[in-house]
């Protein structure tokens, strides 16, 4: 029982990141980071500070 | 009235600040079609009715320079506007209503929204207008963005003047080019060349401007009357060089500057003082930009930049730290020894755990780092370094690149890399795009943040400071590496507008810290939590076979062999303090039993097996196979690192009562020392970008073999620095 | 009154522009930002190592490299 619960989770774990792979390697997620670059609708903040004034 | 209006303006017109007070929180970001230029949007809701309002990026002018131009101009042309608000800054009017004018000869319904009115009130300028509004034959609403007086106003004006016909200006540029452009529009017209886009005259304008993207664009739809158009062009050309010595953009420039100085003269505007006066932000730069002071501030700023960052987030970790002790305390104690647990507590909580931990440290870093760049002094670093970077073989736009990056600490690599194409040599860029994976972004922060702590409690501030300048020397002598040898070419101009320095707004910063927060957090919660089941069950599987866990349970059995069951409850559920000395020495032993399984199943993992292969490799730098493990991981996010060690160190940990947090538990570590931890934070700012900048820099440079290039080169750049650190350091420290 | 090139300027002097030299990109570029012949500059300082220079036109402060400067020329008093 407990392993299928772990498998189960594992699985999904490795499913969901191959997806993510997928995604930023096709261009859908144009990006994937996180600190100082909105990704809110999948875009990165303007690349020169000064043009976001 | 429903309808959408986009908000333009020059960068430093307080832009940003407007659209913020009339949206409010509600405004989401998304990109321009095809570009990775920023895209805000946001709903504004007055009586007079409900408007989408669009952010297009700031400009000084619509001539296809740079990319935030061209983006800005294709977003008017193609989903037309009910109306532009241009956002003017008052004490800078002229050069602001340069960028209005072209709005107008486009034929676009403009209404300008005439911005610090205060401050060019304390500069002595005093502004008609009703005047101006007469001459230009549009709407002026005066506003302070700052404070949001004017608003209302503002967009009751642009309620009122939507869906009014207008022509577009005609300004004049002399005999020569006048006739031309005539001449130009007699083609134009009849060839329906580009009107569906463009005014005819503009298109003519575009021309004798010899923009590229209007061209190209020409070209592809009619060849013919682009050829026709290309001639008169041409005739032009070299009658003013021969008659002039002068090129059509220059007289147009000149020619569109002169309009808008008429209509100031017109008693527009007033200056009681001199214009070019100096001003407290002068001042300001005398010192700031000083040949001798200048340096040492900017190393102070950054200094005080991480001092403010550790003195007011060292409280808020650790109670964050002991919250998650706290979580996975629980957990241990609600449920059954198992996968399931060993899942939840070593691979969730104690792995993202690690990284959640640093958001308050985050938090004041981005703070401080927003204050710095609101207030305008980031522009005065891309002055001061422009000349030391051409050295290098970058460019005053690299500085930008850089910091988007993580240059102070705390940004991304990936805008990072796109900030690299304000660049206009391809080869400054590709050497830009290169070496930006060199910074301190967000995600290597808590790796430092948590080795900082660990090791270099003392002196964190000045440890991460270092950390700053070795990445920044480290990037610099790679990009003069890549200019002098694979990437050599000519350095490009730099013109750049210093904006006088401004006190940030409260909203503003706010806004802006808690955007990344936002999406620290979120990362954790999403990328860092898949990670780290996946690399929980690699450091799990396939676990011990029979025999050996047998071997195991044999050496527990010898051990309680003596004692009465009774007493081995006793042994196994009383706290310490309630248990004899011979007890104690039993309970030890068992523990030691637990403890040496532990280490020998995460040794047989598939993760242990590939951390123990690169050992041989990577113990020259002080690796052993746990940080391998980490590392390896750390080319998903290098956030991993963390959540990896948390894991790790989680998994051989057996003792329930102890819930160090994991900072106390490298403390402790056996192979764990100032010096391998200072050869691991070498490492991580040297080693190969994480995936998706890789994925990022071969969109970016359009290849793969300069993504291929810079995982190779940095990793071995990366295993170099640390293997030479680490055993010059043993040397002088044994 | 002499013409010189805006990259002999000395910091705090004033003039004004009556030339500029460069066209197609970086020529639109100077131009846009306001560097026009006729208008008044004053060179407002350096960068710590003599280049860029910054200098204030129409009430705004500029930087520009000296090799950029050269396309400038300037009638100083």
């Amino acid at each position: 029982m407990e392993n299928i619960i772990v498998g189960i989770i594992v699985a999904g774990a490795v499913g969901f990141m191959v997806k993510r792979f997928v995604d930023i390697w096709k261009g859908k997620k144009s990006c994937g980071c996180s600190n100082g670059c909105s990704c809110a609708g999948g875009s990165c903040s303007s690349p020169d500070p000064f043009l976001k004034k | 009235m429903n309808a959408t209006v986009v908000l333009a303006g020059n960068p430093n017109s307080g832009k940003t600040t407007l659209f913020n007070e009339l949206t409010g929180g509600r405004q989401h970001v998304g990109n321009y079609p095809g570009v990775t230029v920023e895209k805000k949007q946001g709903t504004c809701k007055t009586d007079t009715g409900r408007f989408e309002i669009v952010d297009l990026p700031g400009t000084y002018s619509l001539t296809a320079y740079s990319l935030e131009e061209v983006v800005a101009r294709d977003f008017l042309v193609n989903e037309k506007p009910s109306m532009i608000i241009n956002i003017v800054d008052a004490s800078n009017l002229e050069r602001n209503l340069y960028l209005s004018v072209q709005f107008m000869e486009m034929g676009l319904p403009v209404c300008i929204a005439l911005n610090m009115m205060d401050v060019a009130k304390k500069r002595g300028i005093e502004i008609d207008i009703q005047k101006l509004s007469g001459l230009l034959s549009i709407p002026v609403v005066p506003i302070v963005a700052r404070d949001g007086k004017g608003k209302q106003a503002l967009m009751a004006s642009v309620a009122e003047n939507i869906g009014q016909s207008r022509q577009p200006l005609r300004i004049s540029y002399g005999r020569d080019l006048d006739a031309a452009l005539d001449e130009m529009e007699a083609l134009i017209r009849p060839a329906e060349f580009l009107t569906r886009s463009y005014d005819p005259r503009w298109t003519a304008l575009k021309y004798l401007e010899n923009d590229q993207q209007v061209i190209d664009r020409g070209y592809k739809q009619d060849k013919a009357t682009a050829m026709k158009l290309d001639a008169v062009v041409q005739r032009v050309r070299t009658h003013i060089a021969h008659t002039l010595d002068t090129h059509p953009e220059g007289i147009i420039a000149d020619h569109r500057y002169g309009y808008v100085h008429s209509v100031l003269k017109q008693g527009v505007i007033r200056f009681f003082q001199d214009e070019n006066r100096i001003q407290v932000s002068d001042r300001i730069d005398r010192i700031v930009t000083h040949r001798f002071m200048g340096p040492v501030i900017m190393v102070a700023m950054l200094m005080g930049l991480y001092q403010f960052t550790f003195t007011f987030s060292t409280i808020p970790v650790a109670w964050l730290e002991s919250f998650f002790g706290w979580v996975s305390a629980m957990a241990e104690q609600a449920l059954p020894e198992g996968m399931v647990r060993s899942l939840l507590v070593s691979g969730i909580i104690d792995g993202m755990g690690g990284v959640l931990g640093f958001v308050p440290l985050i938090m004041f870093m981005f703070l401080g780092i927003a204050f710095l760049e609101d207030t305008g002094y980031l522009a005065r670093m891309s002055f001061m370094l422009d000349r030391i970077f051409r050295m290098f073989g970058l460019h005053g736009s690299s500085v930008m690149a850089f910091i988007v990056s993580g240059g102070i600490a705390g940004g991304c690599a990936v805008p990072g890399v796109m900030a690299a194409r304000t660049l206009k040599s391809p080869k400054e860029r590709l050497a830009t795009l290169l070496t930006v994976p060199f910074m301190n972004c967000g995600a290597k922060l808590p790796v430092f943040a948590l080795l900082v702590a660990a090791f270099f409690a003392e002196s964190r501030a000045e440890v991460m400071l270092l950390i700053t300048l070795i990445s920044w020397t480290g990037a610099l002598l790679v990009a003069w590496f890549l200019r002098s040898t694979l990437i050599r070419g000519e350095s490009t101009p730099f013109v750049m507008e210093l904006p006088p320095y401004r006190l940030p707004t409260l909203k503003g910063l706010f806004i802006h810290t808690f955007e990344r927060i936002i999406q620290y957090v979120k990362k954790a919660g999403t990328v860092i939590l898949l990670i780290s089941i996946i690399l929980w069950a690699m450091m799990t599987f396939p676990g011990l076979d029979e025999t050996r866990t047998k071997e195991f349970e044999d050496r527990r059995s010898t051990i309680v062999s003596g004692l009465s069951q009774e007493t081995a409850d006793e042994i196994m559920t009383q706290k310490d303090e309630k248990l004899t000395k011979p007890m104690l020495t039993v309970k030890e032993n068992l523990l030691q039993v637990d403890r040496d399984q532990a280490r020998e199943a995460l040794e047989n993992s598939v993760a242990g097996r590939m951390g123990a292969a690169l050992e041989s490799i990577t113990r020259f730098a002080g690796f052993d196979w746990r940080t391998n493990i980490a590392l390896v991981g750390g080319f998903a996010a290098k956030e991993v690192v963390v959540s990896t060690l948390g894991t790790a160190y989680s998994l051989g940990e057996v003792d329930p009562e102890e819930t160090a947090s994991l900072s106390g538990r490298l403390k402790t570590a056996e192979g764990w020392g100032p010096l391998t931890a200072f050869s691991l934070i070498l490492f991580t700012i040297f080693y190969s970008p994480c995936f998706v900048t890789v994925v990022c820099i071969a969109k970016e440079t359009g290849s793969w073999k300069w993504a291929a290039f810079s995982m190779v080169f940095n990793t071995c750049l990366a295993l170099l620095v640390s293997t030479v650190f680490y055993q010059i350091g043993s040397l002088v420290l044994a | 009154m002499e013409r010189i090139n805006l990259r002999q300027m000395k910091i705090g002097q004033k003039g004004i522009i009556r030339r500029v030299n460069a066209g197609s990109e970086l020529g639109r570029r100077i131009r846009d930002m306001g560097l026009i012949p006729g208008k008044e500059i004053t060179v407002q300082g350096r960068a710590p190592l003599y280049d860029p220079v910054s200098l204030r036109i129409m009430g705004f402060t500029l930087t520009l490299r000296n090799n950029e400067a050269d396309h400038i020329e300037v009638e100083v008093s």
